[in-house]
């Protein structure tokens, strides 16, 4: 028997979940459909346990999307696992959240109510009459906080009391989908939320005036745009001058393991393939953690305050006359992390072709996994001690090469959109959440998170590319035992082979065979060019000086067709695995592959081209 | 026959100038109002949606409030390209674009 978690769009669910449980989350689709669900063990008094699910938000039974259908199909008695119902009611948004609950209680629920925000509720001065309530609805109401954990053993007890209990029995009324969607029907509903209001809330809230402050500035016509440039101008200056200093210790870290592990190991093939070969080329990678942290922590940041959602309002005027809702721009927003989360958030766009619009254009956004590569392109290219004004010349370059891909992938969905035959841009149509301080804890352990999913995914890619780059400059072998001129390793001869396809972008046989394996993972490219250099015993590799190798081996013409290449290029394995699960069929993910591909090589070209 | 001819055709022009009567009433003057017309910080009331019921679109305005009746007020609208609006409806802040204004008609509530 699982547990349910249900709730609206907004109300802290998701804090809770992770407050309940431990941090062993299992995520799976539920049957049928591609809607994530989230379960975990919940421990129980008594040394009792069970399954939580994490049921997707909903406003009401009465639903217009497929996530919000799985979780009706869970409250409507027509999954056979579904046991007992925790509900969760924000405090300082009674008046919207009861709707769910008169719903569930006429369908026969008994839920234990979880109310969280109370803090936010005494704050704000009101006052709840929770025994009043608890006589209203006919079930527990129990305030909890995710943060300081007030309540959440008392909602344990009263979780294991359910389950003792016998089951209710959920009678869905015949008509009960047509009923619900009748004006009378809703009308009545609001009118007894007003009734219970009236009886439950001793004291009402105060206005939320820091919402109501802020957003005279974030949706503002002018400063709204002035303060979502802002926020992105420094979040990418951030990108380069807070994340420097973990990166040089990263840095000095590996070199120092490698010249220690050189030390220990004497037997050259396998000192090579060690220190060339795994330090060199996962150590490449991991120098650039730092940076990829910052970017999630900045969108996870922006999304638990609330501002992603006034993002899609300002842009939505803009989006519009291209042909998408604003809305397009959570998932765009977001895919600056990575690739993957930002197909999966497309679904919030309820038409079918604006969604496969968006997922075909979110390769183009600068993922996370471009950074590594950016950068050090960008710092081969321009010094570190140029700057504009106050600010970092690189910072500066690094911010181009976010709003260039942006606008590269606007401009993309609008002729896709032109192309395909489509409808007027589907609806805005969404609540925007006040704004709230992110939990230091919920961030920090999101982040962990994702950190811990890119080390052991990524990770285990980049190795595995790594080893297989290194056995290629390595061999063949002399008769001899020492290793050939590079020149004639397999590497060589492959990047050679795809020399008439990369020559006319500038890029030599090296460039060539790192380009390969970075269809794996992007950063995958910044791996190969250090273990290509290092195989071939280049000094200043030794010391991770990839950026003045490449400054000194390329022309400018070179590194900026390199630059271009990687911001169209095809994305990697894993946004083509996911595109596919989330269109459905594999015409999604080759479109996109085909396209990028002929963008990314007639563009280099053309920059290669004017440069040279 | 001839007079059943014309008691039909009597009946129906009267009812034809009922339709066209309770058309004027429904959409012209003064209650032609939208939502795509407010002003910032003014109360309105909601008189009548104009989506078909079983829409995607029906469905989100009624979860998030839109109703026949229900009150809200106007927070912001960007001025020159009149899109998007935000209201607050029901405790909550509802984004929503021209294209759905267009389709909820209103009347302000003068206080």
């Amino acid at each position: 028997m699982n547990v349910g978690l249900v709730g609206m769009p907004n109300v802290g669910k998701t804090a809770l979940f992770n407050a309940l449980t431990g941090s062993f989350q299992k995520v799976a689709n539920f049957p049928g459909v591609t809607v994530e669900k989230k379960m975990a063990r919940m421990s129980l008094p008594e040394g009792k346990q069970c399954e939580l699910v994490d049921l997707p938000g909903l406003y009401s039974l009465d639903v217009a999307t497929l996530d919000e259908k799985v979780a009706r199909d869970w409250l409507t008695g027509k999954t056979a696992t579904a046991g007992p119902l925790i509900m969760v009611l924000d405090a300082t948004h009674l008046q919207k959240s009861l709707y769910l609950l008169l719903q569930m209680l006429e369908l026969g629920h008994r839920p234990v109510i979880a109310l969280t925000q109370m803090d936010q509720s005494h704050k704000r001065g009101q006052e709840i009459d929770l025994k009043r309530f608890e006589e209203l609805a006919g079930c527990r109401v129990l305030p909890v906080s995710a943060i300081t954990g007030e309540g959440i053993p008392a909602l344990r007890e009263a979780v294991l009391q359910e389950l003792t209990k016998n089951q209710l029995s959920v009678e869905l009324p015949k008509d009960f989908q047509r009923k619900i969607k009748a004006p009378d029907y809703v009308v009545n509903k609001f009118r007894t939320i007003d009734e219970w209001l009236h009886e439950i809330v001793k004291k009402p809230l105060r206005p939320d005036t820091l919402t109501q402050h802020l957003d005279r500035w974030a949706l503002h016509p002018v400063g709204g745009f002035v303060v979502l440039f802002t926020l992105l101008f420094f979040m990418f200056q951030a990108l380069f001058s807070w994340a420097g200093p973990a990166q040089d210790l990263i840095e000095t870290g590996m070199g120092a393991l490698g010249s220690w592990v050189g030390t220990l190991i004497t037997q050259p093939m396998l000192q090579s393939l060690i220190v060339d070969g795994i330090i060199g080329g996962v150590g490449g990678v991991v120098v650039f953690l730092p940076q990829i942290l910052l970017m999630f922590l900045f969108i996870q940041f922006l999304e638990d305050v609330g501002y992603l959602g006034r993002a899609a309002f300002l842009m939505d005027g803009f989006m519009r006359k291209l042909g998408l809702p604003g809305k397009a721009m959570v998932p765009l927003l977001s895919s600056h992390a990575c690739a993957i989360p930002g197909v999966l958030a497309t679904r919030i766009l309820e038409d079918r072709r604006e969604r496969l619009v968006a997922m075909l254009v979110i390769p183009l956004t600068t993922c996370s996994a471009r950074l590594p590569v950016f950068t050090l392109l960008i710092a081969a290219l321009i010094p570190a001690t140029s700057s504009v004004g106050p600010f970092s010349m690189q910072g500066v370059a690094m911010m181009a090469l976010y709003v260039f891909p942006m606008l590269s992938a606007i401009l993309v969905a609008a002729v896709l959109r032109k192309v395909m035959p489509h409808d007027a841009p589907s609806m805005l149509l969404m609540e925007l959440p006040p704004y709230r301080w992110p939990k230091p804890r919920h961030l920090l352990r999101t982040l962990l998170n994702k950190a811990n999913l890119f080390v052991s995914n990524a990770g285990k890619v980049i190795l595995a590319l790594s080893l297989v780059i290194w056995v290629l400059v390595s061999f063949p072998r002399q008769s001899d035992g020492t290793a050939v001129n590079i020149e004639h390793s397999y590497a060589a001869v492959i990047g050679h082979t795809f020399s008439p396809i990369f020559a006319p972008l500038g890029f030599d046989w090296r460039i060539n065979t790192a380009l390969i394996p970075a269809f794996g993972a992007r950063e995958v490219l910044v791996a190969a060019l250090a273990t290509v250099y290092a195989v071939e015993g280049d000094e200043e590799s030794q010391s991770g000086q990839l950026t003045t190798i490449l400054g000194r081996e390329y022309s400018l013409a070179t590194l900026a067709a390199l630059i271009v290449w990687f911001i169209f290029s095809p994305q990697c394995i894993s946004t083509v695995a996911v595109i596919r699960r989330e269109s459905g069929g594999w015409a999604a993910p080759l479109a996109m592959v085909a396209y990028t591909l002929v963008l990314a090589w007639v563009m280099a070209f053309l920059t290669y081209r004017i440069l040279v | 026959m001839q007079g059943d001819i014309a008691e039909i055709e009597a009946s129906a022009r009267l009812r034809f100038q009922q339709q066209s009567l309770l058309l004027t009433e429904a959409f012209d003057i003064p209650n032609n109002m939208t939502l795509a017309d407010v002003t910032p910080v003014r109360s309105y009331r909601i008189l009548a949606l104009s989506v078909t019921e079983e829409s995607v679109m029906a469905t989100r305005l009624r979860q998030l409030g839109f109703v026949p009746g229900m009150q809200f007020v106007c927070e912001a609208v960007a001025p020159l390209i009149k899109n998007p609006y935000l209201v607050r409806i029901r405790g909550i802040n509802v984004a929503l674009s021209r294209h759905e204004a267009l389709m909820i008609n209103i009347e302000e509530i003068r206080l």
